[in-house]
């Protein structure tokens, strides 16, 4: 299992792969052939089924980690097409409990982590101090709860 | 080369580690390490107590660490797959921060133990997953094996 931020097609690389995958208004004929956001989305989709194929055999982690099922794939797949147009390229990491997680870093003391739990959106964010700390779970329903969206989007145009 | 830790208990200023075997749970460039590195392993019964394997290496030179992990978690694996990198965290920030707790495990190794006082909350779990990995210092395998001896490590 390949780290796309080692390899250069992390989080940030992945918004760049997007645009050069023709994800911007391209210069030459005025056309967007596909949004920014779709683009990454796909990416982001093959990373979760590498990590799936990589994390597939009980005790992938040399312990006792339970495999990434399909249903959690199809649960983090999801969840990251339902991302808002807001959210920037989360890094996919693979979980001991069989789930896929999300995970963004804004910066020291600023990083938000997020993951499908069952049939809830788990997430957990630390805001610019280790004792300003914020985690809530939500049915996982239709979108991403609003205060996750309000929280991604301050971090995003401040970071 | 520093003296086997019993099942004593753990002292705040003890440096702990956590050893990383996925690429995915740490990133050398912006010395991150990813709060998945410290997610607890889901109990199996007739245990009931989720738990996080780690090493009490305080007193260890750098050395003598890479080759814990060298021995007791690379060694150990059958996959093949290698220790990469590891997470050494204050014992204080388990204790304090977390407000987890670290239970002596001296097996397979004197030094192992596991952070236990999970919450059943998968929230809460990640929460606490998010204090320890800011805190947390990324540590990179030196090019070369090390060759200290592990008879009294």
């Amino acid at each position: 299992m390949s780290n796309r931020w080692e390899t250069g097609s992390g989080p940030s690389a992945l918004f760049e792969r997007a645009k050069e995958k023709g994800g911007v208004l391209s210069e030459s004929n005025g056309q967007t052939t596909e949004p920014v956001s779709l683009a990454w989305k796909e990416l982001l989709r093959d990373e979760i089924l590498d990590i799936a194929s990589a994390c597939s055999r009980e005790g992938w982690d040399g312990e006792e980690a339970v495999p990434i099922s399909s249903a959690s794939v199809g649960r983090a797949i999801r969840l990251i097409y339902l991302a808002p147009d807001v959210v920037r390229p989360p890094e996919a990491v693979p979980s001991v409990d069989g789930e896929i997680a999300f995970e963004w870093r804004f910066g020291k003391y600023r990083r938000l982590s997020l993951l499908v739990h069952g049939d809830e959106i788990v997430f957990s964010a630390i805001l610019g101090a280790l004792n300003n700390r914020e985690s809530a779970s939500k049915p996982f329903v239709d979108g991403w709860p609003t205060r996750l969206t309000e929280i991604l989007t301050k971090q995003c145009t401040s970071a | 080369m520093p003296d086997p830790l019993p099942t004593i208990g753990v002292c705040p200023n003890e440096r702990i580690t956590r050893f990383l075997t996925q690429r995915k749970w740490f990133n050398h460039k912006t010395d991150n390490v990813s709060p998945q590195a410290f997610s607890p392993r889901t109990p199996k019964p007739p245990s009931t107590i989720a738990k996080t394997s780690v090493y009490r290496t305080e007193g260890c030179n750098d050395d003598e660490v890479w080759l814990i992990g060298e021995k007791y978690v690379t060694e150990k694996r059958q996959d093949g797959q290698r220790v990469l990198a590891r997470a050494d965290v204050s014992a204080d920030v388990i204790l304090s921060s977390a407000g987890l707790l670290i239970e002596p495990a001296p097996t397979p190794h004197p030094r192992h133990a596991d952070i236990v006082n999970w919450p059943d909350s998968r929230e809460k779990q990640l929460d606490k997953m998010n204090v320890l990995a800011e805190q947390s210092e990324l540590r990179l395998p030196p090019p070369t094996s090390p060759s200290p001896t592990i008879d009294h490590m």
